[in-house]
């Protein structure tokens, strides 16, 4: 299964279990809680390996999907309402660990998070076309504006570092032996 | 309208940080545990993660969890002492290849066959990494490394296959890559009764950078599992080791100590008596 | 005229029952309020082999066989040349052999005894019975015991059997009774402090360590089977179902230990029995115990070694693998028992000792203490103070390896919430995170240390009895030969001090100097070719100049005359 027909069926699942708006900003509210998570611990994985710049990196973009997840709050700053139960939408825009590296580069880093972000476009572009109500397909819409910006904006920051030399991942020290 | 669930999987991470390779799929497996945990509403007090030796056996200190860090290749025999003496109590071993099945390799076979109510979560990456990359028993047989240049020549072990013929109750491999499936396959094995064998494949990217490449490999088994043991011994025969999901659950009772007779101690003394 | 202690051997093949006739005989004099000790030597085979029944029955507490057999019982004579030198029969010495059973063999006649023709099997076949049972009313009719005790505890040997078989018993010990008196034989037992029976207990030590596991609170054993170990598991098993404990038999001596330290963990006190070759499979497990701070008690059933060695007999020399053998500096406890009797007390202590100090004890018992069958007074109840210190409602700042003061530091159990911690065999810090800092390390180390070294033992750290410049030193069951060897020189007038240690690690330097106050003289005593006690004292205490050594390997016994008689040769000069 390719990450795009996952991405569909999982835009399937939710659109299926979604009853209201309350539940959209759930979900909404999960996805980019999660993915502020896992940027944290990403960060945290990068200073424990002494790569300072990309650990900063991580935890920038951990506030960043942070912001994302309060906009989600009700006015009093309580989170949305339990999401229906069964709903496996986990991961819509987390990075993997699977892909990190000790020595990435920040380059690297941002191309991660862009993927994030594409994967949380192509989520919500599915929902707004295949979500049975109305207004949830309009909600859909605006969060696919919403995240179409934030891959310009990944973009644009990804220009301000250069790509990786052939050589990145090059250590002339052996790993650790115990 | 749900009830509010008892605890997220935030819950079960410790404040100490992993040591392992930015990459390893152990990472995924230990945020299957909180998702697992946390959807069987397991108080974290009630859980206990037992390990041995190796790079995934650091698990324990990584969840908020009661856990045991012991010797190399024992973690089964600590899980099965704890589970019998606090038979209440969530019991999961975990660790790797190495350690489950070439150094722990009789403890497996007799946890299988013993069937008490552990789930045994063997992440495999088919190398010895904490010792730098050396041939496990699931290794491939021209993997060429140091000390066995050229491969071992070996024929691989087969952890499924041992499982299922050891008699182990539910038998089932999962893919670190998909951490949710990973975290559904380790709530099963939990609920499943007796023993519950789960291999998740969790590459090695430090060592085994090919192994970067089994997301492309690993698939869903295209049948559901079965509680035939002849059934799943013959999809076993063709399996590539890259099929996921339940082979085989069973149904054998889970193995319980009888219980006490109620008597004291003063009462064992009737046959000391010249 | 009457003897205050009689020794003899029942000795038979294949089939001839003689360790039973030997038990029943042992039961009969404990019943009739006499001391005794039975020991076995047997051949390799699992059924069917050549056997003897060591007996010493006496009216004064007894730990040990003596110098010489008074009498030996031979039903038949099949391989009884592999035994020979164990039988110390003399010229005073008696025989009775059936005269079927052909010539005497070359290596027991050379001894020199008296030899009493009775035709044992005979006898049998005339009343339906079995030699062995004329044997017991041959050696009843000796010792000068009341039929009434024999005819019980051939009650108790056959119950559930039916009657024929039963008034057949009954017919061949009566028969062997009359037979036993007719003859002229120097063997009757004199009565002296024989105390109510009802105080009497007959057991072998690995049933009376069992015992002592559940008193001291152990409700978990894993174990593997191994000669002489398995009796203290076979007891336990049923005994723990009794009181609501486990026992599980495990697939190796690997397994049996790491699931006694994962009950421990869950607050469950555990224990795990073996011998020589269980233990070093065991011991990078204990270091596990050392380093994660599980209490786990570790009996240990010595037998000869080195290897597979002799399983079946004794041996003093897993005294070095016990105190050296954990790779790194790992403070743990070993301590031994002084007789068969103190196997329970030793074990119980053990137990309090291991939970006190959430550190692993072993217990070096060895194949004469545990499969011998003793009568002795039934061991006073002791509740121990202390026991495990438990954390049940941990703060927000809990830390399980806590400096504390005396180094021990509360535990959690799992269920406590926010308890949770991760036990380790990784160095680590307080909290119990994987550590490699170096003053982790130190800290931790000296902690572990400082809990062993500080604790109060008490009394209980020895044995030691008497004054005088002349102190024979032992341990385990050699101290029960030696006990008796400095009784008989005591009245010989000779002013000899007893110390026979029971704890054996950590070290008690002071206690000990205080011991050998005055003493300017040693004598070691131990079944050790290696001399490993010896090494041992030399290693950790101050000795006087003037040391002998007694030390040589389990395959015989030590005799309380020859140890008197090096005591009292050393006396002279």
């Amino acid at each position: 299964m390719s990450a795009d027909d996952a991405m569909r069926a999982a835009a399937r699942k939710l659109a299926a279990a979604i009853r209201d708006a309350e539940d959209f900003r759930a979900c909404v509210f999960a996805i980019e809680s999660e993915a502020a998570e896992r940027y944290a611990e990403l960060a945290d994985l990068m200073a424990t390996h002494n790569n300072r710049e990309v650990a900063a990196l991580f935890r920038r973009l951990a506030e960043i999907e942070g912001l994302h997840a309060r906009k989600m709050l009700a006015p009093d700053g309580s989170a949305p309402r339990l999401l229906p139960a069964g709903i496996d939408f986990v991961g819509a825009e987390t990075v993997s660990h699977e892909a990190m590296h000790y020595l990435m580069t920040p380059r690297q880093a941002l191309a991660l998070a862009l993927e994030g972000e594409c994967k949380a476009v192509a989520l919500f572009e599915a929902l707004a076309e295949g979500a049975a109500d109305p207004a949830i397909r309009r909600l859909a819409a605006e969060m696919a504006v919403e995240e179409r910006g934030h891959v310009a904006l990944v973009q644009a920051w990804m220009t301000k570092f250069p790509e990786p030399e052939a050589d990145w991942d090059h250590d002339p020290d052996p790993p650790r032996l115990d | 309208m749900s009830a509010a669930p008892a605890y997220v999987a935030k819950d079960y991470k410790s404040d100490v940080k992993p040591v392992w390779c930015p990459g390893c799929g152990d990472f995924s497996v230990l945020a299957a545990f909180g998702k697992a945990f946390a959807e069987l509403g397991l108080a974290p007090e009630r859980v206990a993660v037992i390990s041995g030796i190796g790079c995934s056996s650091r698990i324990p200190a990584y969840t908020r969890t009661y856990g045991f860090h012991g010797v190399h290749g024992r973690a089964l025999a600590l899980a099965t002492g704890l589970k019998l003496a606090r038979p209440e109590l969530t019991v999961v071993a975990a660790g790797g290849d190495g350690d489950g099945f070439s150094i722990g390799g009789n403890h497996f076979l007799h946890a299988c066959r013993r069937n008490v109510d552990l789930t045994y979560v063997v992440m495999d990456n088919r190398v010895y990494g904490m010792t730098k990359g050396q041939p496990s028993p699931t290794t491939e047989p021209d993997w060429d490394s140091a000390l066995s240049p050229g491969g071992t020549g070996l024929r691989p072990f087969n952890p499924l296959v041992i499982a299922l013929a050891s008699g182990a109750n539910f038998v089932a491999r999962a893919f670190s890559g998909d951490p949710n499936a990973c975290a559904a396959m380790i709530v099963a094995a939990i609920r499943h009764p007796g023993f519950s064998f789960v291999e998740i494949l969790s590459p090695c990217v430090t060592f085994r950078p090919d192994q970067r490449g089994w997301k492309e490999q690993v698939r869903q088994a295209p049948v559901a599992a079965t509680g035939d043991p002849a059934r799943a011994a013959r999809r076993l025969m063709t399996d590539d080791g890259f099929n996921l999901g339940v082979l085989y659950q069973g149904d054998r009772l889970p193995y319980r100590p009888p219980p006490g007779e109620g008597a004291r101690p003063a009462d064992l003394e009737a046959e000391f008596a010249a | 005229m009457a003897r205050h202690s009689i020794s003899l051997a029942l000795t038979g093949s294949g089939g001839a029952g003689v360790m039973t006739a030997g038990n029943m005989l042992l039961d009969a004099a404990a019943a009739s309020g006499c001391h005794g000790l039975m020991t076995r030597s047997a051949g390799p085979q699992i059924r069917g082999g050549e056997a003897a029944a060591l007996l010493r029955l006496a009216d004064f507490p007894i730990d040990s066989h003596d110098d010489r057999l008074d009498l030996a019982i031979a039903v038949d004579w099949e391989n009884v040349q592999r035994f020979a030198a164990e039988l110390a029969l003399d010229k005073q010495s008696a025989i009775v052999a059936d005269p079927a059973a052909g010539e005497m063999p070359a290596a027991i006649a050379a001894k020199g005894a008296r030899l009493l023709a009775v035709p044992l099997k005979q006898i049998a076949k005339s009343c339906n019975g079995r030699p062995n049972m004329v044997a017991l009313g041959v050696a009843m009719a000796a010792l000068g015991l009341d039929e009434g005790f024999g005819l019980k505890a051939i009650d108790k040997t056959l119950e559930g059997r039916d009657a024929k078989t039963i008034e057949a018993s009954y017919a061949a010990f009566r028969a062997g009774l009359a037979a036993g008196a007719a003859l002229d034989l120097d063997c009757r037992l004199a009565r002296g402090q024989t105390s109510h029976p009802s105080h009497r207990w007959v057991s072998s030590g690995n049933h009376a360590a069992g015992l002592g596991a559940i008193r001291g609170g152990i409700r978990f054993v894993a174990a593997y089977p191994i000669t002489p170990a398995s009796e203290v598991l076979e007891w336990l098993a049923p005994a723990l179902r009794r009181v609501g404990g486990t026992l599980v038999q495990a697939e190796d001596e690997l397994a049996s230990i790491n699931m006694a330290i994962g009950a421990s963990f869950g607050g469950v006190p555990a224990l795990t029995a073996t011998s020589g070759p269980g233990l070093s499979l065991m011991l990078e497990s204990i270091g596990l115990a050392v380093a994660s701070e599980t209490p786990v008690v570790v009996i240990d059933v010595m037998r000869g070694g080195p290897s597979t060695g002799i399983p079946t007999k004794s041996e003093q020399a897993d005294l070095a693998i016990a105190i050296h053998g954990l790779h790194g500096d790992a403070p743990h406890l070993v301590v031994a028992p002084l007789s068969v009797a103190d196997c329970l007390f030793t074990t119980q202590w053990a137990v309090h000792l291991a939970e006190s100090t959430q550190a692993p004890a072993i217990v070096l018992s060895d194949q004469f203490l545990g499969q011998a069958r003793a009568v002795f007074e039934r061991p006073a109840d002791i509740a121990f103070a202390g026991g495990r210190r438990i954390e049940t409602a941990p703060g927000a700042g809990y830390a399980r390896y806590a400096l504390t003061a005396d180094g021990v530091s509360p535990m959690t159990l799992p269920g406590t919430p926010g308890g949770q911690y991760t036990a380790d065999g990784l160095e680590h810090d307080a909290r119990g995170t994987p550590s490699s800092r170096a003053d982790d390390h130190t800290a931790q180390m000296a902690k572990r240390a400082r809990k062993l070294d500080g604790f109060d033992y008490g009394r209980h750290w020895a044995e030691i009895d008497g004054e005088g410049e002349i102190a024979v030193l032992s341990w385990g069951s050699t101290a029960g030969a030696v006990r008796e060897a400095v009784a008989r020189a005591r009245a010989q007038g000779l002013h000899v001090r007893l110390i026979t240690p029971r704890l054996l690690l950590p070290i008690q330097p002071a206690r000990m100097a205080a011991a050998l106050e005055g003493v300017r003289r040693v004598l070691v005593v131990e079944q050790s070719e290696g001399a490993q006690f010896h090494r041992y004292l030399r290693a950790h205490y101050d000795l006087p100049k003037s040391v002998e050594v007694m030390a040589r390997t389990g395959a015989l016994p030590f005799r309380p005359g020859e140890i008197l008689g090096r005591i009292a040769a050393g006396g002279a000069s």
